[in-house]
């Protein structure tokens, strides 16, 4: 756990009274009041019976007239003390309530670095592109987010989809199916997901769908159980999957079955079924959407959710450049181009492939693109033409002693698979 | 495979304290929020206290006197001390509920940012990925409740059938039961009066805010209240309501004299001018066409006639009454006067006389101003960012992800051997380059490229003789693939070229050595 959480975490328990932890000090002077107001409905009752028997009383029982009396003082002492008391509480946990907000301030809220993100927004989108940015955000939710909408029906969806989100039919209606697939298996309904698999296994290559059909024969083995005899679920178990299903050399699909089968034959029934059922959906999700993504040729992560990850990452980068930028007063040196490397993983830098000329330490481009000497080290062309001042004269390679001339190298091209 | 950022030293997310801080205020609101409820708690605690200390004090007074009839009353202001404890009570469970909602949204914070720290720890990259995606998904919620427009909110309105739901971004944040995670309550009150200002041209909801949060305005030295002021001048004036504009003039206007001299100087400018321009067309549609009866045209006439003289008989007589010269002879189209004056040709009657200044005051676009100004005030009032944050950070993502190689023509695979890219049991699927998608295409031109001090590329370079460097472990999955389709008849140690569909033998592969 990092400081800022740790503070923000402690500050917030200590906002709360002591004894456990659940309570503010506001719900303290509520309880408080409650119990003023009990108090005074009580002492009302009081006065008021005292004032019925003072009305029914003869004037000249001296005797009853001292007890009244004495009661009456006695109503008195009892109000002036309760009032007292509530009055003392309420201070009491204001002033706490107080320190402990004042506590978040100066533990919890002063322990972040204070940094105004505006100030790392070189870079400005203009607002020409906000149907892009629209677009971009539309099919990101599409992609993500259909099954959570409340209504499924694919028309009320597209008319929910074009209402709430602005979203043209044209691009909700490829995800359609996607949300409302995954919205059936969230809610333990297999069948849809069923029939769609076994329809595109049927027209497509039979191995696509290995991962998808046996999680799903799983997951409707599990939902069996609960409708179903043991003896039939184990028979479904046993006999009714193909066996095909199994047999994959690099996951071992049988263990869930088998893990299964002998649960049932035990315990007659299925250790925490509803955690284990949300695993099985939520792979079943998993898979299904991966399947479904590249049988449509969609993007299996939404572009929008890379750049914000790639955005966040990068963002550490653009703080210190700014930093650096305001102490040393340098500007930005390279208009086209950031003046830092950003370090992102590598699941984020594969799309391309990046080649720095080892010469010029540059990025080769179309226009500077890399060539191969004879030895088989890579230079760009502009550095092949330096060197070679212009293809004129025979040079040694950068890296080793080998000499090349232009005649032996070739323009290559890196490609990613 | 795939490698995570997350140091093998150094558990946790790297740059989580940095992180933390763009995301100080998910804390800092909800604490200003806390501060402001308690301090309503405080003021109504001393309130009650006071009132209570009164009751009692008469209570005593009756009591000791010691009559019955003292007594009843006595008996009726502890009536009226239970019903003041009642209310006093209502009161505070409201305060109550508040505070927890605030606390909820703190609790539920530190859950959330914490999650990220602790997949990176886990080094659990699926963890990482969801989480990342959650954070876009506030980001967009963010986004579309601050790009909310009128339009949206009442068709969003229709389908929900709920006036509390109208805004997509609520909605969304709903659907994602992340309610919590966000101060959409802040943002909301942003966007109402944002669209107030410019879709409905209503002035009030930002007159109101300005009311309470006067106090800070002043401490900033902000321009809005007196902008805002100044609108309603400008619409009084549209309108033709030249009282209503005076009595502005002088009650509100009047008081930023010392630090807006300029403006109200123009102000004033603006109302002789409009004056004089009511009362001339009116002047000339009356004697073309005596029946045309607008009342407030036939109002204002009335008391203008009492000014003989100023009738103008046509624009020219106009511009040289107020600017005692000639007006420029470049005079673009005349005005048709026989139309009534209206918002729409007053501007225009200033257009053809070359009155940029006030044609600049009268312009409808003084509405989003206005409504940038408040937004301005109102992010920095709570430290919310000014830009949006989703924009910010796909600038900042698109920059450091753009490549020279993106946005080319690329020499294309050929789909029929694109088959690695399917997912195959475990493989994960590689994804498309994001700035070549789509949506961002278009806008990743005007960003910056990323900037790379080392080669990124592929193990195992091998060049083909077609030129073409490969990833050769790949290459040889790719030909096996394709084998066992049948989709290209190759023998055992043949490859394919993807690109230029040709088929050679892995002994022409040539080991290249990129550095």
């Amino acid at each position: 756990m990092s400081s800022p959480i740790i503070n923000i975490q402690n500050a917030y328990d200590q906002y709360l009274t002591h004894d456990n932890g659940t309570r503010t000090y506001l719900q303290d002077c509520l309880t408080e009041t409650q119990e003023f107001k009990t108090q005074l409905r009580k002492l009302k009752a009081h006065l008021n019976k005292h004032i019925q028997e003072t009305k029914s009383l003869e004037s000249n029982d001296t005797e009853n007239k001292i007890r009244l009396e004495k009661r009456r003082s006695l109503i008195l002492d009892k109000l002036n003390k309760s009032y007292k008391q509530w009055d003392n509480s309420i201070v009491k946990h204001t002033k706490r309530s107080k320190q402990g907000l004042t506590k978040f301030n100066s533990v919890a809220l002063s322990s972040f670095q204070r940094f105004n993100i505006d100030n790392i927004y070189n870079n400005r989108i203009s607002n020409a592109y906000k149907k892009d940015i629209q677009g971009a955000v539309q099919s990101h939710i599409c992609r993500y987010s259909l099954s959570d909408v409340p209504v499924q029906d694919t028309e009320k969806l597209l008319r929910y989809l074009q209402n709430v989100y602005d979203m043209s039919p044209e691009l909700s209606s490829e995800f359609i199916m996607l949300g409302q697939i995954l919205y059936g298996l969230s809610h333990r309904d297999f069948q849809s997901c069923w029939n769609w698999s076994y329809i595109e296994q049927q027209n497509n290559q039979s191995h696509m769908m290995r991962t998808l059909r046996y999680k799903l024969y799983i997951f409707k083995a599990l939902i069996m159980t609960q409708t179903e005899s043991v003896e039939d679920v184990c028979y479904y178990l046993v006999n009714q999957i193909p066996q095909g299903t199994f047999q994959n050399e690099k996951v071992d699909f049988a263990k869930d079955a088998s893990a299964m089968l002998g649960q049932l034959m035990i315990q007659g029934k299925i250790n925490n079924f509803d955690s284990y059922c949300d695993k099985i959906a939520s792979e079943c999700r998993d898979s299904f959407t991966q399947e479904y993504c590249s049988l449509y040729n969609l993007p299996n992560e939404s572009p929008l959710s890379l750049v914000i990850m790639s955005g966040i990452l990068s963002s550490q980068f653009f703080m210190k450049y700014a930093q650096i930028k305001s102490s040393a007063h340098i500007g930005w040196t390279t208009a086209n181009e950031l003046p830092f490397d950003v370090d992102l993983p590598d699941s984020l830098t594969h799309f391309h492939p990046v080649f720095i000329c080892p010469v010029l330490k540059e990025e080769t481009t179309t226009e500077n693109p890399p060539y191969s000497l004879a030895c088989h080290h890579i230079i760009s062309k502009k550095a092949l033409d330096k060197l070679s001042k212009n293809g004129t004269i025979s040079f040694k390679c950068p890296y080793c002693p080998v000499q090349s001339t232009i005649s032996k190298t070739q323009l290559i091209r890196f490609v990613m698979l | 495979m795939e490698k995570t950022t997350a140091n093998e030293e150094n558990p946790g997310f790297k740059y989580f304290e940095s992180f933390m801080g763009l995301n100080e205020s998910s804390f800092k609101i909800p604490y200003s929020l806390l501060n402001a409820n308690f301090k309503q708690f405080e003021i109504s605690v001393h309130k009650e206290a006071s009132k209570l200390k009164q009751k009692l004090s008469l209570v005593n007074d009756l009591m000791s006197a010691g009559t019955l009839d003292d007594e009843e009353d006595a008996l009726s202001e502890l009536n009226d001390m239970i019903k003041e404890v009642n209310t006093f009570e209502k009161q505070l469970h409201h305060k109550i509920s508040k505070e927890w909602n605030l606390l909820t949204r703190i609790k539920k914070r530190a859950k959330f940012y914490n999650e990220m720290n602790d997949t990176y720890e886990k080094n659990n990259f699926k963890g990482i990925n969801e989480w990342y995606q959650k954070y876009t998904n506030l980001l967009i919620a963010d986004y579309l409740i601050r790009n909310c427009t009128l339009e949206q909110q009442q068709q969003a309105q229709n389908e929900t059938g709920d006036p509390e739901l109208c805004n997509p971004g609520i909605i969304f944040l709903k659907q994602k039961h992340m309610e919590h995670l966000i101060d959409s309550d802040v943002l909301t009150k942003a966007n109402e009066i944002s669209i107030s200002l410019t879709s409905q041209h209503d002035l009030k909801p930002l007159m109101e805010w300005i009311k309470s949060n006067k106090q800070r305005l002043v401490r900033r030295r902000s321009h809005l209240e007196f902008k805002a002021n100044f609108q309603r001048y400008i619409e009084l004036l549209l309108n033709f309501d030249i009282g209503g504009a005076i009595h502005c003039l002088q009650t509100s206007l009047f008081t930023y004299i010392g630090n807006h001299f300029d403006e109200v100087t123009s102000a004033c400018g603006l109302l002789v001018y409009i004056e004089r321009c009511i009362e001339q067309t009116t002047f000339q549609s009356k004697s073309i066409a005596p029946d045309i009866s607008s009342d407030d045209i036939d109002h204002l006439t009335v008391k203008q006639n009492s000014k003989p003289g100023t009738h103008f008989t046509n624009d020219n007589d106009a511009y040289s009454y107020f600017f005692h010269c000639s007006p420029p002879s470049k005079e673009i189209d005349q005005i048709d006067s026989t139309e009534i004056v209206s918002p729409t040709n007053i501007q225009h009657l200033f257009n053809a006389k070359s009155l940029e200044k006030y044609t600049s005051l009268l312009d409808q676009s003084s509405w989003s101003n206005l409504s940038d100004l408040f937004l301005d005030e109102y992010y920095s009032m709570y430290n919310i960012p000014k830009n949006d944050p989703l924009l910010i950070y796909i600038s900042l993502g698109i920059s450091a992800l753009k490549t020279k190689e993106c946005l080319h023509d690329h020499p294309q695979i050929d789909p029929q051997y694109d088959v690695l890219n399917h997912y195959s049991s475990d493989d994960k699927l590689e994804n498309p380059c994001p700035i070549c998608s789509k949506y961002f295409a278009p806008l990743s031109e005007d960003l910056p490229y990323a900037h790379h001090t080392e080669s990124k590329l592929f193990d195992n370079p091998v060049m083909l003789p077609s030129g073409n460097v490969f990833d050769s472990s790949r290459l040889k999955l790719l030909a096996n693939t394709l084998r066992e389709k049948g989709i290209v008849k190759l023998n055992k140690d043949e490859v394919i070229d993807p690109i230029e569909k040709t088929v050679f033998n892995e002994s022409d592969f040539v080991t290249m050595y990129p550095t």
